[in-house]
């Protein structure tokens, strides 16, 4: 009962009608796969001749066809030659049909593959695949092709079946033509097998990686295990010990696929999609045992089912956005393609449907370097913020100790020299009211910068006793800087190249070339002449240098220099910055 | 008493040189201002010191370098300075005190009873002893050091793994930065409580004290005494 229901599923997905006669071109004939028959169970001499009326046979479809019980069975069909057959050596190749059979054309028995018979001593099973050349009986316009097989050999008593005729004169061009189409696709799996291996081991060990490394390995050996079975012409006795495993691949392939999916695309309730694959898959297992169902037929019908539930995992994808999910669904679709499209065009699924796994299985490489380049901007996001935050924590707005050392050195002149304690006070305030104003800019005019480091020299100048000027150069308003950074450099210069009570100079200069722009900041520091500035060198990387690079660079991306030394006896520090192009 | 305020920024520097002369007053034998760390080395080069005023940023390795080699004098040194995070870092290197800055004058005066013994207040951390050595500054954890002993005018360190180092602050002024667990002994010695394994009275006023490692050490009597209440309380 349940098998009835189950059969009438498939011919009711596959019922569309159509005579069971097929058309072949010569002239452009690569291979035509003859699809419908007409079937009929019994025996009789009569089925062999051409103008038999076959009209109240059944019709069936070779990749869905099923014989149920065993005996002797006919299968005949029309094959109409139109433009002309001279010239073209046309070879009849029939596959998988159990377990043996003899072939007639317009009448003519013109092969067999074992003896048919009517009890399983009797017959004799024949070989996995078969040709026979049709020059000689093939006649301009309507042939008739028939087929008697007897199936005691064989359990379960059903499978589809290829039949196809084409130009492949002998049988090594025709295992030579596999052969470059099994290293092909084998060389595209390895690559996508080993490529799926390196992203797991070198990421983060995402799951995905490994489930798309199956499904590649997947096809990769029922790919090999289909050419071997092609290459050996295994006997039809032998094929339900060998179609399991050769099948399994596919199963596997099919089970990563969904993975694969539901990791990379991040699905919500993950186990439950999980557990229900995982059920339908057992129980489509299960229902093969229990019914003797061809495994190849629950394989298509498995993937009748499970294609419009990925479809919907992949449009739910694309709906969210998800990196990635275009590519995976175009890809999926063109997987589906032969299961969707060439049945009901009536053109079979044998050896061109592994390009589509082949596109397949490349554009989820595409999803895998999408996901990864997601995974490298995530992550260039996050040092961006990192470096945004080293920023503010450097930001060198208002030090406490800076405070401190200054309201010590107002203490202190206050008491000795009052009127040098008014200017620094003036000289200070002006100095944090400059900074808070730019200190939040992300771009300020140089001038601004030089009246806020003017400040700090009259600031230092009074702490330390000294004078300090600041000489500018081809200066204009025009020129934009980010904040602090030659404030910061002044007070780097300060620190690291004067002595207190000694005077002092800097000199600022702006250059505008072709494509870039430098600035110069010069200072004539006793301790430059003394070379003692050599050491200090590590303590200038500190907080202050540290601080105008990642300034530059959240400004300039890749785009700047800064470079620092003694010149002429003096401490030179330049900063170029590329132009950015218009 | 003589002092040296090493202190980058004049105006600072007179303050605190003031503030010190109202504080200590006549007790001021002496008191010098240096603005740069070369001068410094210069000056203590040719004079000697009982104290040492620095202001000190330590970020950078030349901080550290600058605070070891203070350290490492026969003077105290007292850290005067703005970057108050800095303190605990300066204590484990055995100074006497942090002042931050700017300074207030109460606070000056505690750092120098401090000093001058008036109040006795350990100082907190001390993880190392700096020992001036080929004229670089050698770290010795103060776990490591069993005892020591005032050879004239340098102090010889005993340590655990036998390295002993001499170094040029006073038993004095040691006592007044080491933990709690070292013990004046005797005049000459300054003993980690953890290495006396006994101490007896020998008779005739002679009083010896036995470390754990088998070695003899004169003891004075009035510590004997002080070991000797101790125990009884123990």
């Amino acid at each position: 009962m349940l098998k009835s229901i189950f059969i009438l599923f498939i011919s009711a997905v596959f019922s569309f009608a159509q005579k069971a006669e097929t058309v072949c071109n010569p002239s452009t004939l690569e291979e035509t796969h003859l699809f419908v028959w007409a079937y009929n169970k019994g025996d009789s001499t009569v089925w062999a001749v051409p103008t038999y009326n076959d009209s109240n046979w059944e019709t069936i479809y070779k990749d869905f066809f099923y014989t149920e019980n065993e005996g002797i069975h006919w299968l005949r069909t029309k094959v109409i030659f139109r433009n002309g057959i001279k010239g073209f050596p046309l070879i009849l190749r029939l596959g998988r049909i159990q377990s043996a059979f003899e072939v007639y054309w317009n009448g003519v028995l013109i092969g067999s593959n074992g003896t048919v018979g009517s009890s399983k001593e009797e017959e004799t099973p024949g070989q996995l695949f078969f040709a026979v050349s049709i020059d000689s009986v093939v006649v301009e316009g309507e042939n008739v092709l028939s087929i008697r097989y007897s199936n005691f050999n064989q359990a379960p008593p059903g499978k589809f079946f290829y039949a196809k005729i084409d130009s492949k004169l002998n049988t090594n061009l025709f295992f030579y033509d596999l052969l470059i189409r099994l290293v092909f696709n084998s060389a595209v799996y390895i690559a996508c097998a080993v490529f799926g291996l390196a992203l797991y081991f070198s990421g983060n060990r995402y799951k995905n990686y490994l489930y798309y490394f199956l499904l590649s390995v997947a096809f990769l050996a029922s790919t090999g295990f289909r050419f071997l079975m092609h290459y050996y012409n295994i006997s039809m006795g032998m094929l339900n010990f060998f179609e399991p495993i050769f099948l399994g691949g596919y199963y596997i392939g099919e089970i990563s696929i969904i993975l694969f999916i539901l990791f990379s695309f991040k699905i919500p309730h993950r186990k439950y999609h999980i557990i229900i694959v995982s059920i339908l898959f057992l129980s489509v297992y299960v229902c093969s045992l229990w019914f003797s169902v061809a495994l190849p037929i629950n394989y298509e019908f498995l993937r009748i089912i499970i294609t419009p539930y990925i479809f919907t995992l992949l449009i739910y994808s694309c709906v969210k956005k998800k990196r990635g999910s275009y590519f995976a669904l175009a890809g999926y679709f063109v997987y589906s393609l032969p299961l969707i499209v060439f049945y009901y065009l009536g053109l079979s699924i044998n050896l061109e449907y592994l390009h589509s796994r082949i596109v397949f299985l490349l554009t989820y490489v595409m999803v895998a370097a999408r996901q990864v380049q997601e995974q490298q901007e995530i992550q260039k996001t996050v040092e961006l913020r990192v470096q945004h935050l080293e920023i503010e924590l450097l930001k060198k707005t208002i030090q406490p100790h800076f405070i401190m050392n200054t309201l010590a050195s107002i203490k202190s002149l206050a008491k000795r020299k009052p009127e040098a304690a008014e200017n620094l006070v003036n000289a200070l305030a002006t100095e944090f009211r400059l900074m808070n104003k730019i200190s939040s800019e992300k771009e300020i005019p140089l001038t601004q910068e030089i009246e806020l480091c003017r400040q700090h020299l009259e600031v230092m100048g009074n702490r330390w006793e000294g004078k300090y000027h600041l000489h500018v150069e081809n200066i204009n308003d025009s020129v934009m800087i980010p904040p602090l950074i030659f404030h910061t450099l002044i007070e780097n210069g300060l620190t690291h190249a004067f002595n207190p009570k000694e005077d002092g100079d800097f000199w600022l200069r702006f250059e505008e070339e072709k494509d870039y722009i430098k600035f110069s900041l010069k200072n004539n520091g006793s301790l430059v002449k003394e070379s003692q500035i050599q050491d200090t060198n590590e303590i200038e990387e500190g907080t202050g240098i540290k601080y105008v690079k990642a300034r530059l660079e959240e400004r300039y991306p890749g785009k700047w220099e800064l470079k620092y030394g003694i010149n002429n006896s003096l401490w030179e520090v330049i900063i170029k910055i590329k132009k950015i192009e218009k | 008493m003589k002092i040296l305020i090493i202190e980058d920024e004049p105006p600072i520097a007179e303050d605190i040189k003031e503030m010190t002369l109202s504080v200590l007053s006549s007790k001021v034998e002496r008191i010098d201002i240096v603005n740069t760390l070369f001068q410094a080395e210069d000056f203590l080069r040719k004079h000697s010191i009982d104290l040492c005023l620095l202001d000190l940023n330590l970020k950078g390795k030349k901080g550290y370098e600058i605070l070891k080699r203070s350290v490492a004098g026969s003077f105290h040194t007292i850290i005067i300075s703005a970057y108050i995070d800095q303190a605990f870092e300066a204590f484990n290197y055995g100074v006497l005190d942090f002042v931050p800055k700017p300074v207030e004058r109460s606070r000056l005066k505690s750092s120098f009873d401090k000093y001058l013994g008036v109040i006795e207040e350990k100082s907190r951390c001390v993880k190392y002893l700096v020992v001036r050595k080929h004229n670089s500054n050698h770290l010795i954890l103060i776990d490591e050091i069993r005892y020591f002993e005032a050879q004239g005018y340098v102090v010889k360190i005993f340590t655990k793994d036998e390295k002993n180092e001499l170094i040029e602050k006073s038993l004095n002024r040691l006592s007044q930065i080491l933990p709690d667990n070292y013990i004046r002994t005797h005049r000459s010695y300054i003993v980690d409580l953890k290495e006396i394994s006994s101490y007896k009275h020998k008779g005739g006023g002679v009083y010896e004290l036995e470390l754990r490692s088998g070695e003899i050490l004169p003891l004075s009597p009035s510590v004997y005494k002080i070991l000797q209440q101790r125990a009884d309380k123990k």
